[in-house]
């Protein structure tokens, strides 16, 4: 029951992030084509696909974080769980707790500096402070699958595709 | 130098202790730069590097070639690719095996992953050298090595991550990656021929086939041919930078995936995007993290001290003798990390010592993308191994590793082959320029 909403927005990052990837592919595909047949490429298609790749990046994230899927070395996870069963995927839980929320302190500050300083795009001119604050937003939606990940453990793979 | 040391070896224990490769890497770098710059540094320095890395347009490449290689792998082309080897190669003794080299590396060329390639040959291979009584050791050997393939022929992640850290041109080091692939798939066919020489029992010969019927049997592989022209051609000519060669393979892929009908549904095709997405967001966590962890190395001064018993009056270790050791370091590395970890860890480290020697950095990134390879199939992890006894988990992890003893010994020959003819990576990438 608590999980009804982690999940939906989980599944809705699933969604953005596959549309932002194959927006990326087919953006990029586009500008070539306007560049060799029509000599005018699409404007900031570069710009357009950094902003792209922080969506996906963090979107994924979300996923990876409520599926326990970051990359471990498992070498020793058998032995660790017969001397202290458990061991292994509370190390995990915790270690994506004092990550995450580490990494959510930083980008705090760097989107704080984003809108202090007014940063822009170099070529399109967009806001910095607003793909600041929607990595920002992303990264607590990490946080919220945190309970879903204490109680599956890693590698629980639930999200619909 | 010891604070570093101390630091690569917390990184170690935390890995071994169940946190994620990404954390263990930021938990030692942040810490290692409170203490060397105080808290307030740290976090500067995570949160900046963190956007910058998220947002930096040349590793785009990585999610667009991920996605390439996910239409690939749904499309089903391993069996016609399989096919088309066995066609050719199956009559010979060991000619299965050969077969699935062949395979391997055909389905590496626009797969780029070495855990996909070894899974799907896997499926595909097994049960025809099942049925020709090929010994177990040397079907999975054979299976396992010839995945390995994915990293070393382009396109390949681990390349991008290697030319991001050392600063290289992506296409060039793709394009040097094109030679030692295929010396290696070379070394392997060859050692599958003295095998079956020595012991024909491993892997007898199959019945032939008409020689229309070979060539029938070999249609289905022309499109994945012409995806890895585009591709690489796009890059080597210059008409397309490797994010835009990416692109079009990503898409290029699709289209050949909907004509082979998959990817008609949105479920399908959300499968792979999401896919795309997870494995983008797994390598990227790695990737800025690890990128904090050099930093604070780099704030160390272990790189530069290194540069100073490489260089100058002083200098106390020549560069061969540097290179093998970061060779060694990496296999012994390569036994429990997988291959971003070695890269972001080791390469900051050494880095300055080559460039003060004058190494090319597109030669040693193909060397060491070598070992990092050869870490897939040697003991105890063996990524590629574990992979192979996942599809196949009647045979024993004893008798996978046996079997890919031989190949080992192939990969180091390889090595030792572009270390001493450095023109085999480096020939192609210099008539680029």
């Amino acid at each position: 029951m608590f999980d009804t909403i982690p999940k939906a927005l989980a599944n809705a990052c699933l969604w953005l992030g596959g549309i932002c990837m194959a927006l990326m592919a087919v953006m990029t595909v586009t500008d070539i084509f306007m560049r060799y047949v029509f000599l005018s490429p699409l404007p900031g298609t570069s710009e357009h696909t950094q902003l792209l790749m922080a969506v996906i990046v963090f979107t994924g994230l979300v996923l990876v974080t409520r599926e326990g899927t970051h990359i471990v070395v498992s070498l020793f996870e058998g032995p660790l769980d017969r001397m202290a069963p458990g061991l292994f995927g509370r190390v995990y839980f915790v270690s994506n707790v004092i990550g995450l929320a580490f990494i959510t302190y930083a980008m705090t500050l760097v989107t704080r500096d984003m809108y202090e300083f007014e940063e822009e795009t170099l070529v399109m001119s967009y806001p910095l402070v607003y793909i600041g604050g929607f990595v920002m937003l992303l990264l607590v939606l990490c946080m919220l699958q945190l309970p879903y990940l204490a109680k599956s453990g890693p590698s629980g793979h639930d999200v619909q595709e | 130098m010891t604070l570093a040391l101390i630091g690569i070896a917390v990184v170690l224990v935390l890995s071994v202790l169940g946190v994620p490769l990404a954390f263990a890497t930021l938990f030692v770098g942040v810490a290692g730069i409170t203490y060397l710059r105080g808290f307030d540094a740290a976090v500067g320095i995570t949160g900046q590097w963190i956007m910058e890395s998220s947002m930096n347009y040349g590793l785009s490449v990585v999610p667009l070639f991920i996605l390439m290689g996910a239409f690939i792998h749904r499309s089903g082309i391993s069996e016609e690719l399989y096919d088309a080897s066995y066609a050719w190669l199956g009559h010979f003794r060991g000619g299965l095996a050969m077969a699935t080299v062949f395979a391997c590396a055909g389905f590496a060329a626009v797969c780029g992953s070495s855990l996909a390639t070894a899974a799907t040959m896997g499926r595909v291979a097994m049960p025809p050298m099942r049925k020709f009584n090929y010994s177990d050791a040397l079907s999975t050997g054979t299976i396992a090595a010839g995945g390995t393939l994915g990293i070393m022929i382009p396109p390949s992640v681990p390349m991008v991550i290697y030319a991001i850290i050392v600063s290289a041109d992506i296409g060039a080091l793709f394009i040097a990656g094109i030679l030692p692939g295929l010396l290696l798939v070379s070394l392997f066919l060859i050692s599958i021929v003295i095998l079956v020489r020595f012991r024909p029992e491993l892997g007898p010969a199959a019945e032939p086939l008409p020689i229309p019927e070979r060539f029938r049997k070999s249609l289905g592989v022309y499109p994945v041919i012409g995806l890895f022209v585009i591709v690489l051609g796009g890059i080597y000519s210059g008409v397309f930078t490797p994010t835009e060669s990416a692109a079009v393979g990503a898409v290029g892929a699709y289209v050949f995936a909907m004509a082979r009908g998959h990817m008609r549904s949105w479920a399908q095709l959300m499968g792979v995007l999401g896919e795309t997405v997870r494995t983008t967001a797994m390598i990227f966590a790695i990737l800025f993290c690890g990128l904090i962890m050099a930093q604070f190395v780099n704030l160390t001064g272990l790189p530069f001290e290194l540069v100073d018993l490489v260089t100058g009056d002083g200098a106390v270790i020549s560069a061969t003798a540097l290179i093998i050791g970061i060779c060694i370091i990496c296999v012994i590395m390569g036994m429990i990390f997988e291959a971003l970890g070695i890269l972001l860890l080791v390469v900051p480290v050494f880095l300055p010592s080559l460039e003060a020697l004058g190494v090319d950095m597109i030669w040693f990134g193909i060397l060491i993308i070598l070992v990092v390879e050869l870490g897939l199939i040697t003991p105890p992890i063996g990524m590629n191994v574990f992979t192979v006894k996942a599809v196949v988990p009647d045979v024993p992890l004893t008798r996978i590793f046996a079997g890919v003893l031989p190949f080992i010994v192939a990969m180091v020959l390889g090595l030792v082959l572009i270390f001493v003819l450095p023109g085999i990576a480096t020939w192609l990438p210099n008539l680029m320029r």
